[in-house]
């Protein structure tokens, strides 16, 4: 089995998979088949970046945001960024470690969230969920 | 600031949603874009281009929708065309063949000096497809936008089919399943419906009890809808026994909706085979509604308890889209587009029998808790992924992305 959280590089992953796949497939004379419709499908993104005109200046005003972002903007800063940011991570996490201090307890949420068991709407929820339960308890923080 | 259409959109799908397709717009400045298919009523494809064209006209963007014209070999063959790329053994002859090359010829004249000059040409479906043959010189990307399930197309039909749409410069199928094997980029982009237009807007409870009463619909029984050309692929007859098969056990009334397109001359033999199915059961009501007949299945959607889509085959399904956006679940096919939109157990039930059909009638109708959920869900689904505003912002995504060439990410605003 793959866990595809343990890859931080997409490209890894996908080799990985690809090891997988090339390994079954030189144990066997026969090619496996597919039931219609139920083929595995390797498909290829260009990614088109909009600028959605939100700007937040503090933790408070991200978590106002939060939750009226387009299911596109919850898709890039919190998915789509593990593979475009060096290291792998978040926006949100990585944005909250460049400016604030003592912020480790969010940050250590955000990172713990397992964005595969949620659509864009329930992660957006979550997300939101996590901001608010902060700043409430810690307000001067998130100021 | 939005003009005032696009703030009605705005209303139902999002600011930022409008926002995005202007940013989109900004980035295609000048760009002259003609669609061309085979009908201006009638079908998924005249009525997704009767708003999407405007739309984009809105946004800045010169873009002009032409129609074909042929006669009733043309539409025959077409037919054939259609059937075969489903995966019907369909006979093509080579007057067929003859026939639709002749009319494709016959539209050059009109056609070229538009599409010639355009910047994007979007041909839809195989019926206009040989027209980038006829017209060498032409300055702009061509896109063959192919709207039918093309998962397993009979082989005769497809090579013959194949080196006329090869020479595109892009595709678009609706799923990845439909993909073929095609010396171009292939882009998968679902189609949607309008949210705004006659046939999906809300509509007050009184215009529903008209439609009723219309039709002779007993307020009292709970209501079972499938709405559709009258084509083998919808499986009309399977319907008409899944309930009554369900009827055994809940009380049920059917009433099939459809008409036909003028591109489709073989809806005359499929409805007289229902009418036979049906005979004179009096809560099987069979209806022959006139292609803008959209307020009026607006509201037998709106009527209905539940929608079914059964069909064998499927481009995309937009029945299935419009019952969803009003709040029912639906009992579709397990085949093509229906199965990006029919969630088991969450926006409806996938099947592949009438008996599977008459089981989740049976469910749904004595769990009407159950069915207000999955209604929910599925209005949110269809909010999210398929109404026309998504469906724009990914027409205009692939003209940007083919002006960006293969570059992975593009930065736009």
């Amino acid at each position: 089995m793959l866990d595809p959280l343990q890859y931080d590089d997409p490209e890894a992953l996908r080799q990985a998979l690809l090891d997988v796949i090339e390994e079954r497939l030189s144990e066997t004379d026969l090619v496996p088949w597919a039931p219609r419709e139920h083929e595995f499908i390797f498909l290829r993104a260009q990614t088109v970046v909009f600028d959605t005109g939100l700007r937040a200046h503090s933790l408070s005003e991200l978590a106002g945001l939060i939750p009226r972002l387009a299911t596109g903007s919850v898709y890039y800063h919190f998915v789509e960024a593990r593979r475009r940011l060096p290291g792998g991570g978040d926006d949100f996490s990585l944005w909250i470690k460049n400016t604030r201090n003592n912020c480790e307890a969010l940050t250590d949420q955000l990172t713990a969230l397992d964005y595969y068991y949620a659509s864009l709407t329930g992660l957006r929820a979550r997300l939101a969920a996590i901001f608010a339960d902060w700043i409430n308890r810690y307000p001067v923080e998130a100021a | 600031m939005f003009s005032s259409k696009l703030a009605a959109y705005a209303d139902v799908a999002g600011a930022e949603v409008i926002d995005h397709l202007h940013q989109l717009a900004r980035s295609l400045p000048g760009v002259r874009v003609v669609h061309v298919n085979s009908t201006r009523v009638g079908g998924g494809v005249a009525e997704i281009l009767e708003q999407l064209v405007p739309m984009k006209r809105e946004l800045g963007i010169d873009a002009s929708w032409e129609v074909i014209e042929g006669n009733a070999a043309f539409f025959h063959v077409t037919k054939s065309f259609h059937n075969g790329l489903q995966g019907n053994a369909v006979e093509v002859t080579a007057a067929d063949l003859q026939a639709y090359e002749q009319t494709n010829r016959d539209n050059v004249e009109r056609l070229a000096p538009m599409l010639k000059d355009a910047d994007i040409v979007i041909i839809h479906d195989p019926q206009p497809a040989a027209l980038l043959n006829l017209i060498p010189k032409r300055r702009g990307k061509w896109i063959w936008r192919c709207h039918i399930d093309v998962s397993r197309p009979h082989r005769a039909v497809w090579k013959y089919l194949r080196p006329i749409v090869a020479p595109y410069d892009a595709s678009i199928f609706s799923l990845a399943a439909f993909a073929q094997s095609l010396p171009h980029p292939q882009y998968l982009i679902p189609p949607s419906i309008d949210p705004l237009s006659a046939k999906n807007c809300e509509l007050a409870p009184a215009d529903v009890e008209a439609v009723r009463e219309e039709f002779g619909i007993d307020p009292a029984v709970p209501m079972a809808l499938q709405v559709s050309r009258y084509d083998w692929f919808k499986d009309p007859i399977g319907v008409i026994r899944a309930c009554r098969l369900a009827r055994r056990y809940v009380p049920l009334q059917l009433v099939l909706a459809g008409g036909g397109a003028t591109d489709d001359p073989e809806s005359e033999a499929v409805l007289d085979a229902v009418r036979k199915e049906a005979g004179d059961d009096p809560d099987i009501h069979v209806l022959v509604l006139p292609a803008d007949a959209h307020h009026t299945i607006n509201a037998l959607q709106r009527a209905a308890d539940i929608v079914l889509q059964k069909s064998t085959r499927e481009g995309f399904g937009l029945t299935v889209t419009e019952a969803m956006w009003k709040g029912k679940p639906v009992i579709g096919g397990d085949t093509g587009g229906i199965v990006l939109q029919v969630i088991d157990y969450h926006t409806g039930f996938r099947v592949s029998t009438p008996e599977g059909a008459a089981f989740r009638m049976r469910y749904l109708l004595t769990h009407p808790e159950q069915l207000d959920t999955m209604g929910l869900k599925a209005r949110r689904f269809v909010h999210d992924h398929f109404l026309l505003t998504r469906h724009l912002r990914e027409y205009l995504t692939l003209m940007v992305g083919l002006v960006h060439g293969s570059e992975e990410r593009i930065e736009l605003g």
